[in-house]
């Protein structure tokens, strides 16, 4: 809603319009119909009186999650397996397949706050491990790389039977968090995790995530 | 939305006190029945919210790197939803639990009582090794960490938030060479979490949406051998917790 002032302003001693008044009162009305914004609350309002406001009206936040199943294999129930490309592919997509770890939003403008975590199945004997990372509209966020070698989260040392020979991270069982923070202008945005091994190998079908969440916080302060 | 009916002044009317009146109090009665949604998604800004998230809390176990743990609850995939019955709090040798409580508030902004929209759970816990009878189990057993809610409204009961479960590798880097202490996996696990009205409606106490606490759960799994169950062995754990403000503030 933008900013209305009364079209005609009535004066000592004029005859009244019927249109006129009604121009005045339908141009507010009208809009309060609509969507209200910034525009129409004074500073500090909530702060007094913090009721019946929607989820939406200050942090927006988007977020999607699923319950998988650690215990079973990749490609089971709920679970998702990961492609086996040298190459970021999403994790996944298509159809038969669980939902995907991806949210679409429609932003006004600002910074994001993308985190997501998930567990990863990551039994690859004989592998080069796995690079996760955040894609933001197609675009790979390496600030939020994970399995680059960086020694606060990955171990390089690993033996049999959960063998990595290489910078990225392997075992049965990884526990893996990916963060970023964006600016991003005005309009609809899609973050995904995406991930790619660094060797791509067939036959490797225990390579997947189980529970993942995915979560987009628009820090519009 | 509002929804505002509006009946226009037609030429000829008697222009009364009345008839001038009537279309004011329309206009009010609309500004008064607001719906929640009338403001349009990130309306309110900084002039509006002093603080759109908060910190709860933070707390942190094991700050002198000293291992602590010992933990011996097997980790049951099939029943790990409340309580401790699979689960032991992660703490450290003082008896510091990685736990936040609070006064409870409710979450959810559709009512006049709710004040905050969720909130972000961030923990990170560094795994040290499992151990089977001292000797570390190279690469057969998993950490298990998890995040348990409470709510003041269904018994107090403490909520195992599933979908937080995070399995970790214990990881040996010689593993034809067992050494109780040397052989150490040294890993992160972190979890991030955003709990909001829904996660605390599935649960059965979503009467009244209310939580008023937040804590760090740990078990052990071997995907191999059978019991003895493996002794998890952590250091430092970092528990944080923010409220997502989406509204007005508590009054």
């Amino acid at each position: 809603m933008s900013w209305k002032f009364p079209k005609h302003r009535p004066r000592s001693s004029e005859v009244l319009s019927s249109e006129d008044m009604n121009e005045n009162f339908l141009a507010p009305f009208d809009e309060l119909s609509g969507e209200l914004n910034e525009h129409n609350f004074l500073d500090g309002f909530a702060s007094a009186q913090g009721t019946r406001l929607h989820t939406d009206a200050g942090l927006t936040t988007t977020t999607t999650w699923t319950l998988g199943n650690p215990t079973l294999p990749a490609a089971v129930g709920s679970n998702v397996p990961l492609d086996f490309t040298d190459q970021w592919a999403p994790v996944l997509s298509g159809p038969g397949l669980a939902l995907p770890l991806e949210v679409t939003f429609t932003s006004v403008g600002g910074t994001l706050w993308i985190l997501a975590s998930f567990q990863a199945l990551l039994t690859m004997p004989g592998g080069m491990g796995y690079n996760f990372a955040l894609e933001l509209d197609g675009s790979v966020l390496y600030e939020s790389l994970f399995g680059g070698g960086d020694l606060g989260n990955d171990l390089l040392l690993s033996a049999t039977p959960y063998t990595s020979n290489g910078p990225a991270v392997e075992g049965k069982y990884i526990p893996v968090v990916l963060e970023a923070q964006v600016v991003v202008p005005p309009g609809n945005h899609t973050v995904k995790v995406v991930a790619r091994t660094l060797r791509q190998l067939t036959g490797q079908p225990q390579v997947g995530l189980s529970h993942r969440e995915l979560t987009v916080i628009q820090l519009l302060r | 939305m509002a929804e505002i009916n509006y009946t226009p002044i037609a030429p000829g009317d008697a222009t009364t006190a009345a008839s001038l009146n009537t279309p004011f109090q329309a206009g009010v009665a609309g500004v008064n029945a607001l719906e929640p949604y009338a403001l349009r998604p990130g309306a309110l800004r900084a002039d509006h919210l002093p603080s759109v998230a908060n910190i709860l809390g933070t707390t942190v176990v094991g700050e002198d790197f000293l291992a602590h743990g010992n933990y011996t609850k097997q980790w049951d995939s099939l029943a790990p939803n409340n309580d401790l019955t699979d689960w032991d709090i992660v703490a450290d040798s003082t008896g510091k639990q990685l736990s936040l409580t609070w006064t409870p508030f409710r979450l959810g902004m559709d009512v006049a009582v709710h004040r905050y929209a969720a909130i972000l759970v961030l923990v990170n816990v560094h795994y040290l090794s499992s151990t089977e009878n001292v000797i570390p189990t190279q690469g057969i057993s998993d950490a298990v960490i998890s995040v348990q809610f409470r709510q003041p409204g269904a018994g107090a009961t403490w909520w195992t938030l599933n979908r937080a479960t995070r399995l970790c590798s214990q990881r040996a880097h010689r593993p034809t060479l067992p050494d109780p202490v040397n052989e150490r996996t040294y890993q992160d696990i972190p979890i991030r979490a955003l709990i909001t009205k829904d996660d605390l409606v599935q649960f059965g106490g979503g009467g009244t949406h209310a939580i008023d606490g937040v804590r760090v759960v740990v078990a052990g799994n071997d995907i191999i051998n059978a019991p003895p169950v493996p002794l998890v062995m952590l250091r430092e754990g970092r528990l944080t917790v923010l409220r997502i403000r989406s509204g007005g503030l508590p009054t």
